[in-house]
């Protein structure tokens, strides 16, 4: 279901959302192993976006069920976050302030990606940033044509094309913006 | 322009045969503009990847939010297919986070909340955003978006920042990130911005898409008749009821 986009993928990420037993597993899994409630509440919503990704690009291709696999990614998203956590407490006091140091600094440059990436869809109008965003979650072109206003799959498509050719030719006209995101 | 731009698309996306693939490498070798436009196209797939994974993210709060209200997220179905879902998937609702245009019917009637920024008090805002707060008064909205996206990924838990931010959003048309920015301050549950945040996230959800975190809001308000907003809730319980 979420592979097929749009409304589809949204029921299905519902129903998983809703599967209590599911949800109560990867929860309890998360405080078993050291976390706490909130911790496992995000560890289960990083859970849902990864399979989303993973879905959406094909990456899995149906060879467990989806409960399994999304037990699975929760469950690695918690070991790198327990990883993180036990660098932390390294006993050598130098150590732990250079670890500290390079997490903060791994997680400034992260922000400034995400803010570098922010930009670059503010290069274009609101109505080609819906259009685009709508395909990337795989939404159907009848299903975009229907949430912006368009006639047609087909002029939705052309939309798509015409959006993304505006957005290439504006970010190539932003070099700084570019390289800015070369150096994070 | 079409054709490359299709491989360009089949490339970065890893469906290309394997010999198609080996020659377009040794194209991008000898074409530095093509070099350039695939790295576009990457940036460009990044850039809406993280979009998709906010609207996610903001979707499942909203689930989360629903959950803790005991109210089931209700959606208004855009797309009418029938769904084949297994008994044991099938959820109760679906709860819609699209973007769809704007509309002033409602905001036009002065319900929005808008920051005043007209208060004699030197110390209504923090300090540190007087540069912002300047841009606004000097009706320079786009610097004070700026300026406002860029201290609040320093000091996100400045709720005035935030909601100032979302303020800018709503007289910029940006509406789908004014309720972003509503989101956030009525998730953070500021003693100063909460309220307003909750009624101009009903104003805006009215008319641009009806969530389950707008229905808890609406719900909760509906309870005490001696608030302020009560009014306005019930003539925005009265629309929902026309749609």
């Amino acid at each position: 279901m979420i592979s097929k986009g749009g409304h589809a993928r949204l029921n299905a990420i519902n129903a998983i959302y809703t599967n209590l037993e599911l949800s109560k597993k990867i929860k309890n899994h998360v405080v078993r192993k050291g976390g706490d409630a909130a911790e496992a509440q995000d560890v289960f919503h990083d859970g849902i976006i990864a399979l989303d990704r993973n879905i959406r690009e094909q990456k899995f291709k149906g060879q467990t069920s989806i409960e399994g696999y999304l037990f699975s990614i929760c469950r690695n998203v918690w070991n790198n976050r327990w990883r993180q956590r036990s660098k932390m407490s390294n006993n050598e006091i130098q150590d732990y302030q250079l670890k500290t140091s390079q997490s903060s600094d791994d997680n400034i440059i992260q922000e400034q990606r995400k803010e570098h990436l922010s930009t670059v869809l503010q290069l274009i109008d609101e109505k080609c940033q819906k259009i685009l965003t709508l395909w990337k979650a795989s939404y159907s072109m009848e299903e975009i044509a229907i949430t912006c206003n368009l006639s047609s799959a087909q002029l939705a498509k052309k939309y798509r094309f015409r959006c993304m050719n505006k957005l290439m030719k504006k970010l190539a006209d932003r070099p700084n913006l570019i390289q800015a995101l070369r150096n994070v | 322009m079409s054709e490359q731009f299709n491989k360009i698309e089949l490339y970065v996306a890893g469906s290309m045969a394997k010999e198609e693939r080996v020659l377009f490498e040794k194209l991008m070798d000898e074409d530095p503009n093509l070099r350039n436009e695939v790295e576009q196209y990457r940036i460009i797939q990044e850039a809406l990847e993280q979009e998709v994974e906010k609207d996610l993210r903001i979707h499942l709060n909203a689930l989360m939010h629903a959950d803790k209200h005991k109210s089931p997220p209700r959606v208004i179905p855009i797309w009418r297919r029938p769904l084949s879902i297994a008994a044991a998937l099938i959820s109760l609702a679906v709860v819609t986070y699209l973007l769809i245009p704007r509309s002033d019917s409602f905001l036009a009637s002065n319900h929005i909340e808008h920051v005043d920024y007209s208060s004699t008090r030197g110390d209504q805002f923090d300090s540190e955003i007087n540069d912002g707060i300047q841009f606004i008064k000097e009706g320079k909205n786009s610097e004070a978006i700026d300026f406002f996206s860029d201290y609040i990924t320093r000091n996100e838990d400045n709720m005035s920042a935030q909601f100032i931010l979302g303020d800018l959003f709503i007289k910029t048309n940006n509406i789908s990130a004014a309720l972003k920015q509503m989101a956030i301050v009525i998730d953070a549950n500021s003693f100063l911005w909460n309220e307003k945040a909750q009624i101009n996230y009903l104003i805006l959800a009215l008319e641009h898409g009806w969530d389950s975190r707008a229905q808890s809001i609406m719900e909760d308000r509906l309870k005490n008749n001696d608030h302020p907003h009560y009014e306005i809730v019930k003539k925005i319980e009265q629309q929902r009821k026309k749609k």
